[in-house]
């Protein structure tokens, strides 16, 4: 402490480690949370795809869209074995409620998929900062990865 | 001269210099990195809402023409539904931000207010077999869009994209295209 040069030579390494390790690691981090917002991208496209064609939100339509999820690494598990994906629609047709699906020569033939994943602690970090400067976040609910779409039904009622 | 003088001095004003220029490139990576991503996240989203338009644009059917044996696109109904599935998809859940401000039924254009981005989009719907394909856009952007067979409905979004940051380098254009043929079943 006494030593004056020694000292500001110490707080100019720390300074430096510190900057330099956000230098490095931060493009990394950020480009890794916008790959994985990306992939979900990719996941809700698909899943577009599947429930326009299923006119809803079917059991084949969700067993389509978990299994794609789980080949694209989204495949945490809840303690019951179940996957933590949170997939959800206007037309929601599970369990054999067929009366929700809805025929592209019905009026309101829009469908709305929305597929929701947990974050973990590191992306909610990330996305903070990221809402610095953009008022648009990675997230639109607080610790999900959240994406959203709108398709027209090519489902034709037999 | 100043440079000298701090290194020199041993008060700590080479620490504080050193604070100064690691703050500044702290921010300038900081924005840098941020403003990239949102480019990525602009481009994405312009790419999935162009697609899940034309879809639905493209099976917009003319019910009239069908009872005379022609399976064309209705091109009253086509502009309207393009627009309002892109409107669902790019402005309400992503790009919040965007007002319409040149509403035309085959090309308009939105502007955000904050950020002076301008999202300008051509749609058009050719019912004719398209031999050599024909070109989508203004003189300034443009698309080639591919030779068709059946009836299709092309468009072309492009972004004007206003980066922030210190080094500003201009405006950055992001071109999308997205071709959607008729499908009967």
């Amino acid at each position: 402490m006494a030593n004056k040069k020694r000292g500001s030579s110490t707080m100019e390494i720390v300074l430096c480690i510190g900057v330099i390790t956000f230098i490095l690691f931060f493009p990394i981090a950020m480009f890794s949370l916008t790959n994985r917002q990306t992939t979900m991208s990719t996941l809700l496209i698909h899943g577009l795809q599947i429930v326009s064609l299923e006119g809803g939100l079917t059991d084949r339509a969700e067993e389509l869209i978990v299994s794609n999820a789980n080949r694209l690494g989204f495949n945490r598990r809840r303690p019951d074995g179940t996957n933590e994906l949170i997939i959800s629609s206007n037309r929601d047709a599970r369990g054999g409620l067929d009366a929700n699906r809805v025929s592209k020569i019905d009026g309101d033939a829009l469908i709305v998929l929305m597929i929701q994943y947990p974050v973990d602690l590191e992306a909610r970090f990330l996305n903070s900062i990221g809402n610095l400067i953009n008022s648009e976040g990675f997230m639109e609910e607080a610790g999900y990865f959240t994406v959203s779409g709108y398709v027209h039904s090519e489902w034709v009622r037999p | 001269m100043l440079l000298t003088k701090l290194t020199k001095n041993n008060k700590g004003g080479a620490v504080i210099f050193f604070a100064l220029m690691l703050t500044l490139l702290f921010s300038s990576i900081l924005i840098i990195v941020l403003d990239t991503t949102h480019v990525m996240k602009v481009s994405r989203d312009l790419d999935l809402a162009l697609d899940l338009a034309t879809k639905a644009a493209s099976a917009q059917l003319n019910w009239e023409e069908v009872y005379n044996g022609n399976f064309i696109i209705d091109v009253n109904n086509a502009p309207a539904t393009f627009r309002d599935i892109f409107e669902r998809n790019f402005l309400r859940r992503g790009q919040t931000g965007y007002v319409l401000t040149e509403p035309f039924q085959w090309q308009y254009e939105f502007i955000d207010p904050t950020t002076r981005n301008v999202l300008t989009i051509f749609i058009e719907v050719q019912n004719d077999p398209q031999p050599t394909g024909f070109i989508l856009g203004d003189a300034r952007h443009n698309a080639i869009i591919p030779p068709t067979n059946n009836p299709v409905v092309a468009a072309f979004g492009v972004v004007r994209y206003n980066r922030v940051g210190m080094w500003n380098t201009g405006p950055v254009y992001l071109r999308r295209v997205a071709v959607s043929q008729l499908t009967v079943n």
